[in-house]
């Protein structure tokens, strides 16, 4: 038998089947197995989003705790800085008293101490340097104190990087899990909103959650 | 020379920094001084008083250093107010954009009082 023959004949046993009822049977079970495969499908994957849920959560209710301790750092060395400055600024100040009593004392002993006087002149130069020494450490300490500025610049770099990556997950949950499209469309459209304030989108946050897993 | 009875404007959103700038400059004997945490504060600022000097940090929210300076350069009447970055970036492709907005001179953050008094007297002298 040729190639084209053997078609010819495939096609009859198929036309004699269907007009017997035969294939319909058939198409039935096949569509039957794929069905109960489709369902065993949703339900392992259904468990398996269970187990990435409960990660998801909690990384997204981990970021703003991060970001708030990142916060607090900068605070919390802010609040000790401007104490250094303040200590350091009363210092200064004695200091610059200190340095107008020299002066003086110097003058009062050059017009009324007549002898000896070479001595407790020495003394007074040697205080006066000390006091000079001592206002350019107190200078240095204060332009040092500006660590706190650099350190918080990266600080606020990384609670933004932080931030940012909190809002892509939440975009994502949003994207591929709510089938309200016009929910999801507000819910993304609000996260990406750079003017909402943190407190806005952190409420925004906690709707998701509720949406997804509560 | 810088006239020590200038009113000098310091503009950084950290206020340990406007502090620390503030008591060097008072070190260096200038005692004319505000501050604002912002370009935008500054621009207010800027508008209602006479301020003879500058000094800004760079990035700073709602309105950066670099966008002050752009206001300050375009404005008729605010245009020859000397300026004085002070700044953690220090990327010389930053430095060359800071000096093509119009900055005096710049300072790389940390930094020290002699430094400061340096940048000073050179933007006075020309």
């Amino acid at each position: 038998m040729n190639k084209k023959s053997y078609s010819v004949k495939k096609l009859a046993d198929v036309a004699k089947a269907i007009s017997e009822g035969d294939f319909y049977k058939e198409a039935n079970l096949k569509l039957k197995g794929e069905l109960k495969r489709l369902a065993k499908y949703i339900e392992e994957t259904r468990k398996k989003l269970q187990y990435i849920d409960s990660p998801i959560k909690s990384t997204t209710k981990s970021f703003p705790e991060a970001s708030m301790q990142l916060s607090d750092i900068t605070r919390q060395t802010e609040e000790a800085t401007h104490k250094v400055i303040s200590l350091t600024e009363k210092i200064l100040d004695d200091q610059s008293r200190l340095t107008e009593i020299l002066k003086n004392l110097k003058k009062f002993v050059s017009n009324n101490i007549k002898k000896e006087n070479k001595e407790i002149k020495s003394i007074i130069n040697n205080i006066q340097n000390i006091n000079i020494s001592n206002k350019k450490d107190l200078i240095d300490l204060l332009t040092a104190l500006s660590f706190q500025d650099l350190t918080g610049q990266k600080i606020k770099k990384i609670i933004s990087l932080v931030q940012d990556v909190e809002t892509k997950i939440l975009v994502l949950l949003v994207s591929f899990g709510l089938v309200d499209k016009k929910k999801r469309e507000e819910m993304v459209s609000e996260l990406k909103d750079p003017s909402k304030s943190i407190d806005l989108k952190q409420d925004l946050v906690d709707d998701i959650l509720a949406e997804f897993f509560e | 020379m810088s006239n020590l009875k200038m009113k000098i404007l310091i503009v950084d959103d950290f206020s340990t920094m406007r502090r620390i700038i503030k008591n060097i400059l008072k070190q260096l004997g200038y005692s004319n001084i505000i501050e604002a945490d912002d370009g935008s504060s500054a621009l207010t600022l800027l508008k209602k008083d006479k301020i003879d000097f500058i000094v800004s940090d760079w990035n700073m929210p709602k309105m950066s250093g670099l966008d002050l300076i752009k206001v300050i350069r375009s404005d008729e009447k605010l245009k020859s107010i000397p300026f004085l970055m002070v700044t953690a970036e220090a990327q010389k492709e930053q430095v060359m954009k800071a000096l093509q907005e119009g900055v005096d001179n710049y300072i790389v953050k940390p930094f020290t009082a002699e430094i400061l008094k340096e940048k000073i007297d050179k933007i006075f002298s020309n």
